[in-house]
C-alpha cells in the first residue's frame, strides 16, 4: 500500500531558514514541503489555493504579530495544525502559543534534532511541545508564569508605553513625555501588545486594569 | 560590510556542518546566506542614512538581520542586534548598530 505523503508549508521570512527546513524534510520519504510563504500576507494566499496537512510557522514573520498570525490561520483553516519555530526559548512564548491556536512549538535551536519528531507527534493529532515545556507544565509552572508581573516581561520602555496609554495618553503626549517620536512609540506599543497576546488598545488598557499596572 | 559578511559566513560553514546539513547543502545555503547578507546590509546602510529616521524602517531590517545573524550561527551578533532593537532612541543607538554591522 502506497505511504501517505504529509503535506506541509512553510511560512518563514528567512530564505535561508526555509531552504534549511526544505533540507530537513526532503530527507523523509513520507514529508514533502508543498509550498512556501515569507510573510504573512503571502501565506494567506498559499492556503486560499494549497491544501495541507501541516504549517510550519515562523512566530514572527515581520509583517504580523506571531500570536496574531497563529489567531488568524487557526480561525479560518482550523484544521490545519500549526507548529510554530522560533528562536526564542519554550519557556517564553510555547504556552501563549498553543493558546492561540498552535499545536507545536519548537526552538529553533533544536530543530534538526527534534524536528521529524515534533511533525510526527502532530502527524498523529497529539500536540508537540519539548521535554523542557513539558516539565513546566508538570510541575504547573505556567500558571505562574501567566501571572508573571508585566515589568518582567516587558522592556522598561514597554512597559512605561503601557502605563501611559493605560491612563489615556495618545501617541502625540506620550512621545513628547519619552522624548521619542510618535512612530517610535507606536513601535512599543505593537511590541506590548505581542509580548502580552493582546488584540488592540481596548484589550491593553483592560489588562493594565485587572493587573493593577493602573488604577 | 564585508568583514562581517565574511566572519558570519566562516563560522556559519562549522555551525550548518554540525547541524546535519550535508557539504553540498552547506555550500547551497551559504550562498543563500552570502546574498541575503549582502542585500540586507545594503538596505541597513541605506535607512541608517535616511534623515529623518524611519523607526520601521529600522526595525524591519534589523529584524531581518537579526533573524540571518541566528540562522546561520552568530547567535551573540543576533543578540546584540535585538538588544539594540529593543531599545527607544533608536537614533543614537544608530552609531553602535553601525559600529557592530559595517566596523564604523
Amino acid at each position: 500500500m502506497e505511504e501517505k505523503m504529509l503535506k506541509i508549508i512553510v511560512a518563514d521570512d528567512h530564505g535561508i531558514v526555509r531552504s534549511g527546513l526544505n533540507f530537513l524534510i526532503e530527507q523523509q520519504k513520507d514529508m514533502q514541503v508543498i509550498a512556501e510563504a515569507d510573510s504573512f500576507f503571502s501565506l494567506t494566499e498559499v492556503l486560499k489555493t494549497e491544501d495541507c496537512d501541516l504549517l510550519i510557522l515562523d512566530l514572527n514573520l515581520g509583517d504580523k504579530n506571531g500570536f496574531q498570525s497563529i489567531k488568524e490561520v487557526h480561525k479560518v483553516y482550523e484544521g490545519i495544525p500549526i507548529l510554530v519555530l522560533s528562536m526564542y526559548p519554550e519557556e517564553m512564548y510555547a504556552l501563549q502559543s498553543i493558546k492561540a491556536g498552535a499545536v507545536g512549538y519548537l526552538n529553533k535551536k533544536v530543530i534538526t534534532e527534534e524536528l521529524v519528531m515534533a511533525i510526527q507527534t502532530i502527524a498523529k493529532g497529539e500536540i508537540y511541545l519539548s521535554k523542557a515545556v513539558n516539565d513546566t507544565l508538570l510541575y504547573g509552572e505556567e500558571l505562574q508564569e501567566e501571572r508573571k508581573n508585566p515589568s518582567e516581561i516587558l522592556s522598561k520602555r514597554e512597559f512605561e508605553v503601557l502605563i501611559m496609554i493605560a491612563k489615556g495618553m495618545n501617541y502625540k503626549e506620550i512621545a513628547e513625555k519619552l522624548m521619542l517620536s510618535p512612530k517610535t512609540v507606536s513601535t512599543y506599543r505593537t511590541r506590548v501588545l505581542e509580548k502580552l497576546s493582546l488584540e488592540n488598545t481596548n484589550q491593553l488598557i483592560h489588562y493594565a486594569l485587572q493587573n493593577d499596572i493602573v488604577v | 560590510m564585508t568583514t562581517l559578511i565574511n566572519q558570519t559566513l566562516e563560522k556559519a560553514k562549522d555551525y550548518l556542518l554540525d547541524f546535519g546539513f550535508s557539504e553540498d547543502q552547506v555550500s547551497g545555503l551559504l550562498l543563500q546566506a552570502e546574498r541575503d547578507l549582502t542585500k540586507e546590509l545594503t538596505r541597513a546602510q541605506v535607512v541608517f542614512d535616511t534623515e529623518p529616521i524611519d523607526h520601521e524602517a529600522v526595525n524591519n531590517v534589523l529584524h531581518a538581520i537579526k533573524g540571518l545573524l541566528f540562522s546561520l550561527g552568530s547567535r551573540e551578533m543576533a543578540e546584540k542586534i535585538e538588544a539594540l532593537r529593543e531599545e527607544d532612541a533608536v537614533s543614537q543607538d544608530i552609531l553602535e548598530v553601525k559600529r557592530l554591522l559595517f566596523n564604523q
